[in-house]
């Protein structure tokens, strides 16, 4: 549990107890959800007075703050939601489809074989993995500054090092008669597979 | 002697403290099978796609190889039928092969 975690757990729990204790403090009369004076009791100024916030009932102050903690923390406790990133670029002089990667990665720390950590996946550097067979990979990184209107590759180059091989020299084993043989694009059932 | 009334008071107990203990599925075996591809120059093959084929399982999600022809498919569940591993280059089957994958499987492919 980190120190962030910890302190939304804070936050949470102050606002429920001020919230309940609020509730028992009307219910034993010490405090009363009534007019204290005509004039205002409780008045916050904000932002350079424009924003005033007035009540004759300070009692309430006790609900407002109490919720603004509950509420403050489930808004920092949220996961990041992350926008869509548009990608552009260019393969030149390459005869073969190209695949394209985009990844991003969280180091986690570990001492003396252990790991304990809790990872906020937030999308700081983009790795970018094109290749395409008979080519040499090329690898390109963007930083979130980079990257922040969509990621643009520009114009690729990659390194040819083989030619397309003769199917007809490999081995290709023959199915079964009767096996169901599924094309490379339908739908994956089972297992991850390795990109570059 | 049970009556009705704790009867009541002890089902929705149980069902609460049910929610509450962290419950343990038996994760199904799985193995990995990994390598690497190279020509007849034992020179890497890079780029091409290797994926696994099963007569009961279906198709498995892909591998591409890296610049050093090395492939990875993780999470393949352990079955008594052996799968069948393709390698194409782009849309073009190039090889394949039966193989068991149990455990952590090498399997090192070489094409002409």
């Amino acid at each position: 549990m980190t120190t962030y975690d910890l302190a939304i757990i804070g936050g949470t729990a102050s606002g429920i107890i001020m919230v309940l204790g609020g509730i028992v403090l009307l219910y034993k009369g010490a405090i009363k959800l009534e007019v204290a004076s005509q004039d205002p009791s409780l008045t916050v100024e904000m932002f350079e007075k424009k924003l005033k916030l007035t009540t004759h009932v300070p009692a309430l102050g006790l609900f407002v703050i109490g919720l603004l903690f509950v509420i403050s923390a489930i808004y920092f406790a949220q996961t990041t939601t992350v926008k869509a990133i548009p990608v552009i670029g260019k393969a030149e002089n390459v005869e073969e489809e190209i695949d394209v990667i985009i990844k991003s990665e969280w180091p986690v720390s570990a001492h003396q074989g252990h790991v304990q950590a809790v990872i906020r996946p937030q999308l700081d550097v983009l790795w970018v993995v094109i290749s395409a067979p008979g080519y040499n990979q090329r690898t390109l990184v963007f930083k979130k500054e980079d990257f922040i209107k969509g990621v643009n590759l520009g114009t690729v180059q990659l390194e040819k090092t083989m030619e397309k091989p003769d199917p007809n020299e490999n081995i290709i084993e023959e199915l079964p008669a009767n096996f169901r043989n599924i094309s490379l694009d339908a739908g994956k059932t089972f297992g991850i597979g390795k990109r570059p | 002697m049970i009556t009705r009334k704790a009867i009541s008071l002890i089902i929705p107990i149980v069902l609460f403290v049910s929610f509450l203990i962290p419950i343990n599925v038996a994760a199904q075996p799985a193995g990995s099978i990994s390598g690497s591809v190279t020509n007849m120059y034992n020179h890497p093959v890079p780029g091409v796609t290797l994926s696994l084929l099963h007569p009961q399982l279906g198709r498995s999600s892909s591998s591409v190889t890296d610049s050093y022809g090395r492939y990875a498919i993780y999470g393949i569940p352990i079955h008594s039928v052996p799968y069948y591993i393709e390698v194409y280059w782009g849309s073009q089957l190039i090889y394949r092969s039966s193989v068991m994958v149990q455990g952590q499987t090498p399997w090192n492919i070489r094409i002409q």
